[in-house]
């Protein structure tokens, strides 16, 4: 009885995987034995983070970064043990453990696909299995991260189909142009739970835990039915990692430098362009349980980049935690915190194609606007969440945020300034959220949000009130209902109300329904169709930026929520051809209209940009993503086709800033021995349209053509060392990802990493 | 799967040959220099209340009104700021693009608004080849500006 009530509880996934592993505490003592193995990968390989369970029980742990694995506490008896993992096909034997014998298991795992069939997803609110998710969805897992040295989220995202990145912006299907950073129309979240920065509310993508990621999932198209504002395009969401079971300590360094640019003209403009540009950092993690029920990971990271322009020199410190505390083997408690600085030079336009690598400037009437800006920022984040499981069939959370940030413009010799020059902002808030399993197959998910934002900046528009501090509070309650029918066909119903204070006069309400149909056509094959509105309410940044330094801007404090509307038609296959080869496809039609669409724009009248609600645009297109993985040789091949057609309703011309085509493209091959060999290709076309108004002001500024990006690496590992060299950009290809920035020329990374 | 190896030599050479955006291929620039010439001396300045900038301009396209000015802002060629209150001036601008320039001389702001820009001196227009030096001579005028904006309808 015991076994099988904890079984129903562990059907709810991923969050209560703890809460699984602390009931093994509570069975009996008596007539115990222990399983230990280790997990290798069909080259030998010790395989980290795969899950070992022991079938119709509780009983499971992790492997650790040898890939040792000891379930303790095991009853004597017969057991089925299966060993598990993303990207693995699961094995599974049986053994007989003995009361005061040690019981040794080890496993092979072959390769399968880079998203297995047991990969579990919970942007939906609710965890499922990968295949079942009715949405598009790509998933980046840790290994990836490690092995492209990533060390940024926005470097990860460059890599996801469908995604085109505009410099720290993310573009989710064309889900977005250009907008100076401002306003993010994709949702980040980090355990569930909404990071976006109070300033900008765009995306911390510098300010994030990146050696403790467990996978990082994007939700492609609008999910405001969950998460409110700013879910237009789309949703990131981060999990962090759980404590493991044994000590684990990571170190990993890396150094290399930006090749000088080919091009005599450029490199004659600046003095630093002659000579290779370094950059290097390292970082330190370490993870271990402490006791019973304590665990815990930590790690601190530093990175110092010399910077391939002039004035992009940063450098950046960052400390994160995660600690987890299981009082009763129903309870859990988290507390996910973390902490960023960061002071950069940066660079925000070129002074025209002949002078790519120096910032520009534009002066006109006593306005004196620089095309780089300096600062020194500060970003802090505490998560606290508590989760309870009341019965078999029902549980609840709940959360908390505190997100801060505090940014001060240097002085000349790289003192900051007094914050009162700059921005400091805090955007706090919580949420409780049910999960109750009505009867098998049926299940229903609720909650309430509430949100506050609080921002004083000397870039905003001054308030006429005693204070200048901005806010924003948003009050929200969701439901959604999943039903199974007929064993084969899923359908999930949402439903979000959101209430949006912008002033004191007037508040934004939006209600945002969503419609899910998934059918199971085979083991392995699913159609899926969508409906879906989303929304986001204007960034307070946007309202209220007014701004001579760096390009005249001006607030605009009347503008209105942006619309989104989703159709998508999708397939999703996982096979397996000659046993050897896995494949996994996903096809997506998809037809998204967009109405208010913030953009910066010149306005004459008022001598400067200024976002408004410019449009209302159509995207169309098509995605189709394709991974093969042979199990005997240890090769993967992944590849993605993205079409767009971006319309712009008013106009009748393309959507500006928009790609046609993207393309992505990668295999990792094993050469000989330790070595294998990796390589990325990813292709956008050139958008048939650019910003004119910001091409009216800094030179060249419409010079934005496709971009055709190699990545090549080559990696050797052993035991617990690994050794990579990175050639990013190994094409030597020049390009921009936003206006009038020349990205990264060709750079070599070497990289080491040890598991101590 | 032995093919891989020179698939990728292949697609390396082949994408080595592209290397995408790159400088114009002659940098089409050329510079002006100039002296200006103010009537009626010092006595003529206007008053500091209505002087916040002055500075040589040179454009491309004979502007109809201000708000002309920003349809193409990058076009606008201008000096550092000029002296006030002084007989005479000179000034200099490096890396202009090499073309012909319609409409030039020396521009006041006459209030804190930004469009509130005025001509005092014109001189007909010019063509800067290049790699030369246009040299030019303007008369300004603070109590006999040019009509502005221009007629454009001639």
């Amino acid at each position: 009885m015991m076994y099988m009530s904890v079984n129903v509880i562990c059907r709810w996934g991923m969050p209560l995987a703890g809460l699984c592993l602390a009931l093994v505490t509570q069975v009996s003592r008596a007539q115990m034995g222990t399983v230990v193995g280790t997990v290798h990968d069909a080259m030998g390989q010790p395989l980290p983070h795969i899950s070992v369970v022991l079938e119709s029980t509780p009983l499971g742990t992790a492997t650790d970064l040898n890939g040792h694995y000891r379930i303790p506490h095991v009853p004597a008896g017969t057991y089925i043990i299966r060993a598990s993992a993303v990207g693995f096909q699961s094995q599974q034997q049986t053994i007989t453990v003995v009361a005061g014998e040690e019981v040794k298991m080890d496993f092979v795992l072959h390769v399968q696909t880079l998203w297995g069939d047991e990969t579990l997803v919970t942007a939906t609110r609710r965890t499922q299995r990968f295949i079942e998710v009715p949405a598009s969805i790509s998933l980046v897992m840790p290994r990836e991260i490690e092995t492209r040295n990533m060390l940024s989220l926005d470097e990860v995202l460059r890599h996801v189909s469908g995604i085109k990145m505009a410099d720290n912006q993310v573009s989710v299907r064309g889900s977005s142009g250009f907008s100076f950073n401002t306003g993010s129309r994709v949702l980040l979240l980090l355990d569930g739970m909404p990071l976006l920065t109070p300033d900008r509310e765009g995306i911390p993508h510098d300010a994030l835990p990146m050696s403790q990621i467990a996978r990082i999932e994007v939700v492609k198209g609008p999910s405001s039915v969950l998460y409110g504002s700013g879910a237009l395009g789309g949703v990131i969401n981060i999990i962090t990692k759980d404590y493991p079971e044994t000590p684990q300590t990571t170190l990993r360094f890396f150094g290399g430098v930006y090749e000088p640019v080919r091009y005599k003209l450029w490199r004659e403009q600046w003095d630093g362009a002659d000579n290779p540009r370094r950059f290097g950092g390292g970082s330190f993690s370490h993870a271990r349980r402490l006791g019973s029920k304590h665990g815990f990971w930590l790690s601190i990271a530093c990175h110092e980049d010399q910077g391939f322009t002039n004035s992009s020199k940063a450098r950046d410190l960052d400390m994160f935690f995660k600690v987890q505390w299981r009082p009763k083997s129903t309870a859990r408690f988290d507390l996910l915190g973390g902490w960023t600085w960061r002071k950069s030079d940066n660079f925000l336009y070129w002074n025209g194609a002949h002078d790519t690598l120096n910032p520009g400037e534009l002066i006109f009437g006593g306005v004196e606007a620089s095309g780089t800006s300096d600062n020194q920022t500060n970003h802090f984040s505490l998560m606290p969440s508590f989760t309870h499981v009341v019965s078999e069939s029902f549980f609840y959370s709940v959360k908390a945020r505190a997100i801060g940030v505090v940014i001060q413009p240097l002085e000349d010799d790289g003192t900051p300034k007094p914050v009162a020059e700059g921005t400091a902002g805090v955007r706090y808030g919580g949420e409780l959220q049910a999960n109750w399993m009505m009867r098998q197959g049926q299940d229903l998910t609720a909650g309430v949000t509430t949100e506050q934002l609080l921002i004083e900046s000397n870039f905003f528009q001054p308030d006429t009130a005693a204070t200048a501090v901005r806010s924003q509070p948003e009050r929200a309650a969701f439901l959604q209902i999943e039903q199974t029918l007929l064993g084969r066909v899923r359908l999930m119903a949402g439903l979000r109300y959101d209430t949006y204070r912008i002033d004191e006069i007037n508040i934004v309400r939006k209600l945002s329904p969503k419609l899910n149909v998934s059918f199971r056509m085979a083991e392995g094959f699913t159609v899926r169709a969508t409906y879906g509105q989303g929304f986001r309410v204007p960034s307070v940044s946007e309202r209220f930026v007014n701004n001579q330094s760096y390009l005249p801007i001006v607030s605009n404090f009347d503008l209105r929520p942006e619309l989104s509307t989703s159709y998508e038609l999708g397939f999703r296959g996982q096979m397996s051809v000659a046993q050897r080869i896995a494949v996994q496809t996903d096809l997506a039609l998809f037809w998204n209209d967009y109405q208010r669409l913030v953009e910066p724009k010149f306005i004459a009248h008022e001598q400067s940009f200024q976002f408004v609600n410019l449009t209302k645009a159509r995207i169309r297109g098509l995605e189709a993503n394709f991974d093969a993985a042979n199990t005997e040789k240890g090769w993967l091949v992944s590849g993605s086709y993205t079409f767009l057609g971006a319309e712009d309703l008013i106009d009748r011309t393309p959507l500006v800033l928009r790609s046609r085509h993207l393309f992505k493209a990668g295999f990792t091959i094993p050469i000989f021995g330790p070595l294998s060999l990796g390589i990325d290709y990813r292709f956008a076309s050139a958008p048939e349209r650019v910003d004119s108004d910001f091409s009216r002001f800094v030179r060249d500024a419409n010079l934005v053509g496709p971009r055709k990006v190699v990545d090549a690496r080559l990696m050797a590992r052993w035991q617990r060392f690994s050794l990579t060299l990175l050639i990013d950009n190994a094409g030597e290809y020049y390009y921009v990802e936003r206006p009038a920035i020349l990205a990264s020329p060709r750079h070599f990374t070497l990289k080491m990493q040890a598991h101590l | 799967m032995r093919v891989l190896p020179l698939f990728v030599v292949s697609l390396l050479i082949f994408l080595g040959c592209d290397h995408g955006l790159a400088p114009p291929a002659v940098e089409p620039v050329g510079a002006i220099r100039g002296s200006i010439s103010y009537v009626g001396g010092q006595t003529a300045w206007p008053s500091r209340d209505s002087l916040f900038d002055l500075r040589f301009f040179a454009l491309p396209f004979v502007p109809c009104d201000t708000l002309d000015l920003f349809r193409d802002f990058n076009q606008l060629v201008f000096s550092d700021r000029l002296q006030y209150w002084t007989d005479t001036d000179s000034f200099a601008v490096d890396s202009v693009d090499a073309q012909y320039y319609l409409y030039s001389g020396v521009a006041q702001q006459f209030s804190r608004n930004l469009f509130d820009w005025r001509p005092v001196g014109l001189v007909d227009m010019y063509r800067v080849y290049i790699g030369e030096v246009v040299e030019l001579a303007i008369t300004a005028d603070f109590n006999n500006p040019p009509l502005f904006p221009p007629d454009c309808k001639q």
